[in-house]
């Protein structure tokens, strides 16, 4: 399966003439927007109790069916490939904005579905890319019509958590200069002219999240666990806000009682009260369960 | 004739310099894997640890060595990473070392440490140490810890940590939050005062923020020390510390304004005292009261 997948990516064989008509019909970024604007943003928490091997390798069928199931659910479609269709056409030129610094960084097996499932709906293999650090020097990203956000939630000792509002630091020339009052004003690296009403999906990595870290390297592995979940949604301040109550709850659960990030992560809910950008408290967020349950925390 | 003295010497001293800790290359299964560590310098270290680059650089890092150890009997996924943090000064790697709270238990190696399951952090002389595994062998933390002492070994003088602690009142003292910095740049992004520099901080100044807890009072503050270079630049400072704590500004919507929380400060000698947050201010006075006299104590 991921023979074929890689194989795929590289020829883009199955662009198809049906994509393109039904592309041409809709303005995908209006739906996308449509799971959030005006009130609720309507959130999918998937997870499956297989998605990790007994090595704590991933098992890809399962990630790429957690995948489809979620965004399935999302725009409420029959299927992923309608959902797909719906939010990205076929002349997008999209930037899958991944996150190489960690661990745990966006695997590469979920980067790998996305760029295919990207391909799948007619886009030409080299208009779109993954990248992190080099976005702005990546044409496909300078050119983008497009922007599909993904990475792994974790602590972090300058936001309190990496979220997706901090994943597009890196579209900022100059990102120590978002860093002041932990990051307080990340939100607004979402209006630079680069990413600005681009993004058509979000996801928030939950497979094995860091919930409590120090250092250079901010990581240990004794706090991260298999939570094996992916958050997927439209605003990305919802899926960062549900993120962060798992992060939460989970150090609770660790450290028997509350226990404040270190560094406050303002930031989300700053992203909804100052700049609009989508919705952080609870009850503006309709959130869908899907999957294993078992110590789900939320 | 003289130039090739200097390069000979500078070569050699950078040979020296790689070398300087001389890793075994081989510790329990584990295998060295390259006897000549990767090296960062301040401006290429966020190619390795990415934003929190910042913390060290502020801090005033020098060089930054890398070593990496891979068990010989696991896949290539189980590593243990060394990193050697030259700070340049005993006082900036104590401050590397105490920009993490530091609540867990000690390793009893250099001058502080602190040991996780599958990590060791210390500090010794102008060293900040970091040894992490990623992995699940039985042995990682042992090899950890081996790893620890050895570099331990090979430091010769403990460092003092910055004198401006010993005027911290220790009644409340929250040991574990006790953090260094040498500019705001680091300060505002945990501790965030105004837009502008507060302190007025440049070269030469240094200064500790230490978190006070005193639970059957109530009382949850902070409390700032600066060392100044002149009695001219502490002056200077404290005119800009009133002007923001007295001027009302537009309540941003995150952290208050300096004018709108609680403050005290004052300034003795080089130093610049500010206590924030504080809910009883008869409390913080006697924390002035023994500042100054640990001040005079000090002098004396």
């Amino acid at each position: 399966m991921n023979q074929t997948r890689r194989q795929f990516i590289k020829t883009g064989a199955l662009a198809t003439g049906a994509y393109l008509f039904l592309n041409s019909q809709i303005n995908s970024e209006e739906v996308a927007k449509k799971t959030y604007s005006g009130e609720k943003s309507r959130v999918v928490l998937i997870r499956d109790k297989n998605l990790l091997n007994q090595d704590g390798s991933i098992n890809v069928a399962v990630l790429e069916k957690m995948l489809d199931d979620g965004i399935k659910t999302l725009f409420k479609t029959d299927s992923a490939v309608d959902a797909w269709k719906l939010i990205i056409q076929s002349n997008d030129i999209v930037g899958i904005k991944s996150n190489v610094s960690g661990p745990p960084r966006t695997p590469i097996e979920l980067e790998d579905i996305l760029k295919f499932k990207v391909i799948s709906v007619g886009v030409p293999p080299d208009k779109v890319s993954v990248d992190d650090r080099g976005v702005l020097r990546n044409p496909v990203f300078q050119n983008s019509t497009a922007l599909i956000n993904v990475r792994p939630m974790r602590t972090h000792h300058w936001s309190g958590v990496g979220s997706l509002i901090k994943n597009y630091i890196m579209f900022s020339p100059t990102p120590p200069a978002w860093h002041p009052d932990a990051c307080a004003k990340l939100a607004g690296l979402w209006d630079l002219p680069i990413v600005k009403g681009k993004t058509r999906l979000n996801i928030l990595v939950m497979i094995t999240p860091l919930f409590h870290g120090k250092g250079p390297h901010h990581y240990s592995k004794e706090y991260t666990w298999n939570y094996q979940g992916l958050i997927i949604g439209t605003d990305p301040v919802a899926c960062d806000a549900t993120g962060l109550r798992i992060i939460m709850a989970k150090r609770k659960q660790h450290f028997g009682s509350e226990e404040p990030l270190y560094i406050p992560p303002h930031h989300i809910q700053i992203a909804q009260d100052k700049f609009n950008l989508g919705n952080a408290d609870e009850d503006r967020i309709e959130l869908i369960k899907l999957g294993w349950d078992e110590n789900i925390l939320i | 004739m003289a130039m090739l003295f200097i390069i000979f010497t500078l070569a050699f001293m950078n040979i020296n310099s790689a070398n300087i800790f001389n890793l075994p290359k081989e510790i329990n299964e584990w295998k060295l894997e390259a006897n000549t560590p990767e090296r960062f310098t301040p401006e290429t270290l966020y190619d390795y640890i990415d934003g929190n680059a910042e913390v060290y650089k502020s801090l005033g890092v020098n060089e930054v060595f890398v070593y990496r150890y891979h068990n010989l009997d696991k896949s290539d996924k189980e590593e243990i990473i060394v990193d050697i943090f030259d700070m340049n000064s005993s006082s900036s790697a104590y401050g590397a070392y105490h920009n993490d709270i530091r609540d867990l238990p000690s390793a009893d190696i250099g001058a502080e440490s602190e040991i996780m399951s599958n990590s060791l952090t210390f500090w010794k002389d102008k060293y900040f140490v970091v040894i992490t595994g990623i992995g699940e062998s039985e042995n990682i933390k042992q090899t950890i810890i081996a790893i620890g002492k050895y570099i331990d070994s090979k430091i010769p003088n403990k460092g003092d940590p910055p004198h401006i602690i010993n005027l911290l009142p220790k009644e409340g003292l929250i040991s574990s939050q006790i953090h260094y910095f040498k500019n705001y740049d680091l300060l505002k992004v945990r501790f965030y005062l105004s837009e502008e520099d507060p302190f007025q901080l440049k070269d030469g100044c240094e200064g500790i923020v230490a978190r006070y807890k005193l639970p059957e009072k109530s009382e949850d503050f902070l409390i700032f020390i600066i060392s100044y270079t002149s009695e001219k630049d502490t002056t200077n400072a404290l005119s800009k510390l009133k002007e923001l704590c007295s001027v009302t500004t537009e309540d941003q919507g995150f952290t208050k304004s300096l004018s709108k929380r609680n403050s005290l400060f004052f300034s003795m000698k080089n130093y610049l005292v500010l206590f924030l947050d504080f809910k009883d201010r008869n409390i913080v006075k006697k924390y002035k009261q023994e500042i100054i006299a640990l001040s005079n104590k000090r002098s004396t």
